[in-house]
């Protein structure tokens, strides 16, 4: 296996993981927060928000204009 | 059952970022047209965040509803799984970034690259961050 696949695997258990984490967190019916509720809590101090919206900008620009 | 209202803003909002990410998947990288679609993105959010000042509630995607976890509470150890999870992402990510060369270590982004490598990807990839940033600043 070239490091190239064995990359691409690791990044398809990490989704799958992210994926898991959510279904089970929609599953315990509040027990467990989501992927939204964590996004929720991250961005509920304004500064933190900022940095959050900064971090979307910078991602813009990096993905569709660099 | 509740009924789920799309909003007038709400409905002006999807057909910019239609329109934008329609225009962005016939951009290409390091191009004016391409910085342009990105900006007009930017301002569109400001614009979003300027009418929440003057009318006092944003142009939300759906009317707000009680979220399904509770919403936001002290942090602690149901936290946890989500800490290592997307720790585990993000420190990936970094290893990726910083073995070499990139064609053996494929960061997100340079997977991001080939989804927007087409016209189709390029417009879906830029939508969906579109409906992030107005996810972040609506929630």
């Amino acid at each position: 296996m070239t490091w190239r696949a064995a990359t691409f695997v690791v990044w398809a258990v990490l989704a799958a993981g992210v994926a898991a984490t959510q279904a089970a967190a929609i599953a315990s019916a509040g027990r467990w927060p989501t992927l939204a509720g964590v996004a929720r809590a991250a961005t509920s101090h304004p500064v933190a928000r900022g940095a959050v919206l900064l971090g979307w900008m910078w991602l813009g620009w990096h993905a569709f204009a660099r | 059952m509740t009924t789920r209202r799309v909003t007038p803003g709400a409905a002006a909002a999807a057909s910019a970022v239609t329109a934008l990410s329609v225009a962005a998947a016939f951009t290409r990288p390091f191009t004016l047209a391409a910085g342009i679609t990105v900006t007009l993105a930017y301002a569109g959010l400001a614009a979003t965040l300027v009418a929440q000042r003057r009318v006092g509630t944003m142009p939300r995607m759906v009317a707000r509803r009680p979220p399904v976890d509770g919403g936001p509470r002290r942090f602690g150890r149901r936290w946890l799984v989500w800490a290592v999870s997307l720790g585990s992402v993000a420190a990936f990510e970094l290893a990726s970034y910083l073995q070499g060369p990139r064609a053996a270590h494929p960061t997100l982004s340079a997977m991001l690259d080939g989804l927007d490598a087409t016209p189709a990807g390029r417009g879906a990839a830029f939508a969906a961050w579109a409906l992030l940033g107005w996810y972040l600043v609506t929630r």
